[in-house]
């Protein structure tokens, strides 16, 4: 398997904290990757430098083998990299469908197109009856995943999701699994940052963990799971108890 | 009930100069007009974009001054004018918009106040452009190509109400096209637009030069209208309010919305002031501030906003 | 070389005015996200209420500035409950919209009641000139500025020193967080725009010593004191002193140095130069 995000040296620093030290990883394609650390280890951070939303200090990001450090988070879309946010960012002045029109019209060459692939894209995610209300007045849950409708309706490649299952009640979490799954099935790639660690674990393919932004381990989730520095430094006992 | 309402709104705008045919009447027609054509343009940039402008009086200026000038040192017809006008402002706002558009929310309004500012003061005190004495145009026959109708001012209400149905229809196009997706796509959330691929300064440069165009237009109309025109008359911060105002009273974001805003204010602020302003003890200016005040807090979308309550209540009704 | 000691000086005691009425703004924007666009207009007001005071009931001006004070601070809450409350839900045009109105509407209503004709406030007890090496300034000016030094810093102590005051930083920081300490944020907005109008209240009073008070003698200072705030960084109050000294000197310089007509625009363009570089402000955190 070929890596399709690599990540290499990443050092980003707000004024003397350092947010992200030295980090490197990359993720095979067609895989699920869970990006774990506790509150604070630089998680978000490290999401905003690799889809252009921060400049790093320094370190590379290659994206299908081509070097995309330092361009801009709409050029990373365009080359099949799209992210969802922490806190759920809609347009929400705009219907559903509008929302993920937009994210459509990246790839079609006309808004009939693009509104035609959006209605699929609702339907896939079974939001096809929200279609025409305001952003605003949907569900939490439902903004969640109307956010990852419109990233997946750029058609990408790779997709990073900053906490999608947080605040989800543990329906809508089994729910949120299953596509996330789905998603792999597609051939697309997943970065998952999460906090659900019951979920990530059978979920991801590879893990790699974060503290005080250091990469202090990497592997399969069984084998992290049980690496001494991680249950140390965040999973504590719950975890190793849980598996 | 909606798909007949533009057609009825344009036939009894045709009409109206040849009900209400006094000079007054169609002064107001023309000002109602020109208002509508101005919100309508600032509405691309400051509805749909989210971009609040309170400097499109800079456009304004460009456009008036351009083709005065031109008219004076080259004797080139204003119609011409009024296309270099809009080319020179569309080509301001890309130098402005470059540095600007970067700014957020409010630091961006006040820069837009502080660039008018400049530029007002800048046209005031360069004696090139007539400085603070202003520029006279010369009195030339009634002719079309002359932009100048002596006789009777009826030309220039058609003329006015031509620039409002271009300004809509560009509108109407953006609306519809990727373009307009992507303009409210910034406006409800930069970050998010950025994420799925939007090229945020790029489409903000270029709302921001077609809604300068559109001005600039504005602006030479104005010039051949009044044939007078100086700094303060059409660089003054307070023309870059009213125009927002007008927009935003009818309903940011919404084609028609600016046509409704100028149908109530523009008629509202020249009746206060030919009733009250004589006086100079600012009547007109209670009743305008009042208002404005009392829309903004009984009906926060604007007129267009408070249209479609209605409509839709009627709708239910029938 | 004595021209330009004495514009610094002047610009240096009219900064402290600036500094003062734009500690008042910063404060409601910090809090609440809100430009009070009729922010120059409340200074109007206040210039007014000093006026009045001084010629109806013989008050000197500096004896008044505690009344005048109250009487802003009234405006402020009364101006909070009718106009910024319901708009809050509204768009950010909305409240744009509303301020703009609200300040149009003042300035209406001081022409319809106080007529458009410029007054003066005569003799008071800070009347005289000041002398200093080079530098000769109006007394009044050294005694307002002085006086706007002091309420500011004030301001500084009250939010930096009290419980009220670190529950308004606390709003301004985060709303949501602050709530879930139990504080109750309605309550906030509604001391910030008592507070920042008081401010603004007090910088009229002192202005009105010297300056000419009539009912577009809001306008520029309006002006100013927004480019003050987003100078000195977006709720801060000693970048708004910082700003506000700045301009205040810049302002004047520039009409000594280049042409009075270009005073302002200067300061425009330095407010421009500082924003393209460092959009957060001068102490502004990024």
């Amino acid at each position: 398997m070929t890596a399709i995000l690599e990540v290499a040296g990443i050092t980003k620093k707000f004024g003397g904290v350092l947010a992200n030290d030295d980090v490197s990883f990359s993720v095979a394609e067609g895989s699920i990757l869970g990006l774990l650390g506790p509150n604070g280890a630089g998680k978000t951070t490290l999401f905003n430098c690799i889809t252009g939303f921060l400049r790093a200090d320094s370190g590379r990001v290659r994206l299908a083998g081509a070097d995309v450090t330092r361009r801009s988070a709409s050029e990373l879309a365009r080359r099949g990299l799209v992210r969802t946010f922490q806190v759920v960012r809609v347009f929400p002045y705009l219907s559903a469908i509008d929302n993920v029109l937009i994210g459509a019209l990246l790839r079609a060459s006309a808004v009939g197109l693009a509104r035609r692939r959006a209605l699929e894209i609702l339907d896939e995610l079974g939001l096809a009856a929200r279609a025409g209300i305001l952003a605003r007045n949907l569900t939490t849950a439902e903004r969640k995943r109307l956010e990852l409708a419109r990233a997946l309706a750029t058609e990408p490649r790779v997709v990073l999701l900053d906490e999608v299952m947080s605040g989800l009640t543990p329906r809508e979490v089994a729910e949120a699994v299953a596509l996330v799954r789905g998603l792999r099935d597609r051939g697309l790639t997943v970065v998952l940052v999460e906090h659900v660690l019951e979920v990530v674990m059978p979920l991801a393919d590879r893990v790699v963990v974060l503290e005080q932004g250091r990469l202090i381990a990497e592997g399969l989730p069984a084998e992290v799971a049980r690496d001494p520095k991680v249950v140390d430094a965040y999973l504590g006992t719950r975890f190793a108890r849980s598996s | 009930m909606t798909r007949w309402l533009p057609a009825a709104a344009l036939a009894a705008a045709l009409a109206y100069p040849f009900v209400l045919g006094s000079p007054n009447a169609i002064n107001i027609g023309v000002l109602v007009l020109l208002y509508a054509a101005l919100g309508t343009a600032w509405n691309i940039l400051g509805g749909y974009a989210g971009q609040v402008s309170f400097g499109h009086a800079v456009f304004f200026g460009t456009g008036a001054y351009t083709s005065t000038l031109l008219l004076q040192h080259l004797g080139l017809t204003p119609w011409i004018g009024m296309l270099a006008g809009a080319l020179v402002a569309a080509g301001l706002a890309l130098a402005v918009g470059y540095p600007t558009f970067r700014l957020a929310g409010h630091y961006f309004a006040i820069a837009t106040i502080v660039v008018g500012e400049i530029a007002h003061t800048l046209v005031r005190s360069s004696d090139v452009v007539g400085g603070a004495r202003g520029l006279f145009l010369p009195i030339l026959p009634t002719a079309l190509i002359n932009y100048q109708f002596q006789e009777t001012r009826l030309p220039y209400y058609f003329v006015a109400l031509g620039l409002y149905v271009v300004s809509l229809a560009v509108t109407l196009l953006i609306e519809r096209r990727r373009m307009g997706y992507y303009l409210r796509a910034i406006r409800e959330d930069q970050a998010a637009a950025r994420s799925v691929g939007v090229s945020v300064p790029r489409y903000k440069l270029a709302a921001g030069a077609v809604s300068a165009a559109l001005t600039a237009l504005c602006g030479t109309f104005y010039a051949q209208y009044v044939l007078f025109i100086d700094a303060d008359s059409v660089f003054p911060l307070s023309l870059s309010i009213l125009i927002a105002l007008v927009a935003i009273l009818g309903g940011a974001g919404r084609a028609y919305g600016p046509f409704l805003g100028a149908c109530v204010l523009i008629p509202l602020s020249e009746l206060t002031r030919n009733q009250f302003g004589g006086t100079g003890r600012g009547a007109d200016l209670v009743i305008y501030g009042a208002l404005i005040v009392l829309v903004s807090v009984a009906q926060p979308g604007g007129l267009a906003a408070a249209a479609d309550g209605l409509t839709r209540r009627m709708a239910r009704a029938s | 070389m004595d021209v330009l000691a004495q514009s610094i000086a002047s610009g240096l005691l009219l900064g402290l005015i600036l500094a003062l009425s734009a500690a008042g703004l910063t404060l409601i924007w910090g809090v609440m996200d809100i430009v009070n666009f009729a922010h120059g207009d409340f200074l109007m007001l206040g210039m007014y209420a000093t006026f009045f005071a001084w010629s109806l009931l013989g008050l000197d001006p500096l004896v008044a500035l505690p009344a005048v004070v109250v009487v802003l601070g009234l405006v402020g809450v009364i101006v909070y409950l009718a106009v910024i409350r319901p708009v809050l839900r509204g768009s950010v045009l909305a409240q744009i919209f509303a301020t703009f109105g609200l300040g149009i509407l003042l300035r209406g209503l001081a022409q319809f009641f106080f007529t458009p004709q410029f007054r003066q406030v005569g003799e008071t007890i800070s009347s005289g000139g000041v002398v200093l090496g080079p530098v000769a300034v109006g007394r009044p000016q050294v005694v307002a500025a002085v006086g706007a030094l002091v309420v500011t810093l004030l301001l500084f102590a009250l939010l930096d020193r009290t419980t009220v005051g670190t529950a308004l930083r606390a709003t301004a920081e985060d709303r949501v967080a602050a709530e879930l300490m139990g504080i109750d944020s309605a309550r906030m907005y509604a001391l910030s725009w008592i507070i920042g109008a008081g401010c603004v209240g007090a910088a009229g009073a002192l202005l009105a010593t010297y300056y000419p008070i009539f009912p577009d003698v809001g306008a520029v200072f309006g002006l100013l004191a927004f480019i003050t705030v987003a100078l000195g960084g977006f709720g801060s109050v000693g970048g708004a002193m910082l700003a506000g000294v700045l301009l205040g000197v810049v302002t004047d310089v520039a009409g000594v140095l280049l042409d009075p007509t270009y005073k302002f625009a200067i300061a425009y363009t330095l407010y421009l130069l500082v924003m393209f570089v460092r959009p957060q402000g001068l102490l502004g955190r990024a």
